[in-house]
């Protein structure tokens, strides 16, 4: 559901002109906010998004100020920007190629979680490479999944994913988050 | 084809000094709703619907509106378990449009669904809030009959529920089950569990205190509990394996947002029986 945001934030950008869709960009933004499963989750994906929006806005303002300054001041709550969003729009406006930035966001989270993994749980270094190399037609299989899917289609069933970040989210100390 | 249902349903309320009374009720087969009673006191009207036919089939399509005017207050519920029946196919679908005023605040609290071995359905709720409007919901589904050994191994199960003020979506949340060995059995899914329950509250903000107290509750279950809080409200989730305890603990989750929200203790529906 992630990627298929990401998409439509890429889309939002007029492919010849650079031209922002800036309602598109506000309505999914907006809604991916919306539909994150945990308050957790949702302050996750703002740090981030937040965080890459305010980089992009210094490294190249001309590009990228009016977007983002768009999207702070017309988000629920103000100020926030999801990573996705964010993400996307860089993508389109620096021409990377949609297919191979799907695929590479979904790689990044899939690394990311193997990394976590080869940290908190006895997995080796070589193991959680090769658990990553053996995703790879996963990855590509789910990114063509993404590019395709309906707005009606973003949907999802994860119970599992939803109640342990929740029940995560009521521990003392928690990992990766200072 | 011709055997299907098309069922309507318009509720209206008004509030008219203090009390909340229904200005408008139109139903068409198979939905109907029992005339209104105040179990309680006389501002918060409660409602039964009845589904008359004892359960939707593929191709049967229910359309529910209600709109709660001005600070009125409503609780809904149903007066038995829903059961959405196996289907060659075709698509049940149910679509639910809510619209609270100002001020208003809709409980709406049915029965249990069960959803049998190759159901093939689709629920939408959209839910519309105005200034200090409060929405609160729940929703309980058995996928398969379980105390028959029975298994959602075929069909789709999907609900989408979505609340909105001024332009701005406050939650979306986007289920959808296939029926499939796989993810029921998968810990990301179902986890081999047959109950599944999801109960928000949205349009208030839920402050660290009360959320924690809610979170206290669920030490002496024995399914998989979760809460967090939304942009504006909070939601809980279940997955386990019985419908009475999941109902048990919404409850006791909803004595305590109601005595935060309203000041008042819960007033338990009796078509429960429990």
């Amino acid at each position: 559901m992630e990627a298929a945001v990401l998409v439509r934030a890429y889309n939002a950008i007029d492919p010849i002109n650079f031209e922002p869709d800036l309602e598109t960009l506000k309505y999914w933004n907006n809604w991916f906010s919306a539909s994150r499963e945990t308050s957790e989750l949702r302050a996750s994906s703002w740090q981030m998004g937040t965080s890459l929006s305010k980089l992009l806005m210094d490294i190249a303002p001309l590009e990228f100020e009016q977007i983002f300054q768009h999207l702070y001041k017309n988000s629920y709550p103000v100020g926030v920007c999801n990573l996705a969003i964010a993400f996307g729009v860089a993508a389109a406006v620096w021409k990377i190629d949609k297919n191979i930035l799907v695929a590479a966001y979904l790689q990044t989270w899939a690394a990311n979680l193997v990394g976590a993994g080869v940290k908190l749980v006895p997995l080796g270094q070589t193991s959680g490479q090769r658990i990553i190399f053996k995703l790879n037609d996963q990855i590509q299989k789910t990114a063509i999944e993404a590019l395709n899917l309906a707005d009606e289609q973003l949907e999802s069933c994860n119970w599992g994913l939803a109640i342990a970040s929740m029940q995560h989210e009521q521990l003392y100390s928690r990992l990766f988050r200072s | 084809m011709g055997s299907n249902w098309q069922g309507k349903l318009e509720l209206k309320y008004a509030q008219r000094l203090g009390n909340t009374q229904v200005i408008q009720n139109q139903s068409q087969a198979p939905l109907r709703v029992q005339r209104a009673f105040y179990p309680e006191q006389k501002d918060i009207c409660h409602s039964v619907i009845l589904h008359t036919a004892g359960g939707i089939v593929g191709g049967d399509r229910l359309d529910l509106s209600i709109k709660l005017e001005e600070k009125s207050q409503a609780l809904i519920t149903s007066a038995t378990a829903g059961k959405v029946y196996g289907s060659s196919g075709l698509e049940a679908q149910q679509t639910l449009n809510i619209h609270l005023q100002a001020g208003s605040c809709l409980e709406w609290l049915p029965q249990e669904t069960i959803i049998f071995n190759d159901a093939v359905y689709r629920q939408k709720i959209h839910i519309e809030l105005e200034q200090d409007a409060l929405w609160l919901g729940w929703e309980i589904v058995r996928f398969g009959r379980s105390a028959r050994g029975e298994s959602f191994l075929s069909g789709s199960w999907r609900s989408h529920t979505e609340v909105w003020r001024a332009g701005y979506p406050l939650w979306s949340d986007r289920l959808w089950l296939q029926g499939d060995k796989g993810i029921i059995e998968s810990p990301h899914g179902l986890g081999g569990c047959p109950v599944v329950g999801t109960f928000a509250l949205v349009g208030q903000q839920v402050n660290r205190d009360l959320w924690q107290s809610i979170c206290d509750l669920t030490s002496h279950y024995d399914g998989d509990f979760g809460v967090t809080r939304l942009i504006e409200g909070l939601i809980c989730r279940y997955r386990g394996h019985s419908t009475s305890e999941v109902r048990d603990w919404f409850i006791a989750v909803w004595e305590l947002l109601r005595l935060f929200y309203k000041e008042r203790p819960v007033c338990v529906p009796r078509v429960w029986q429990i």
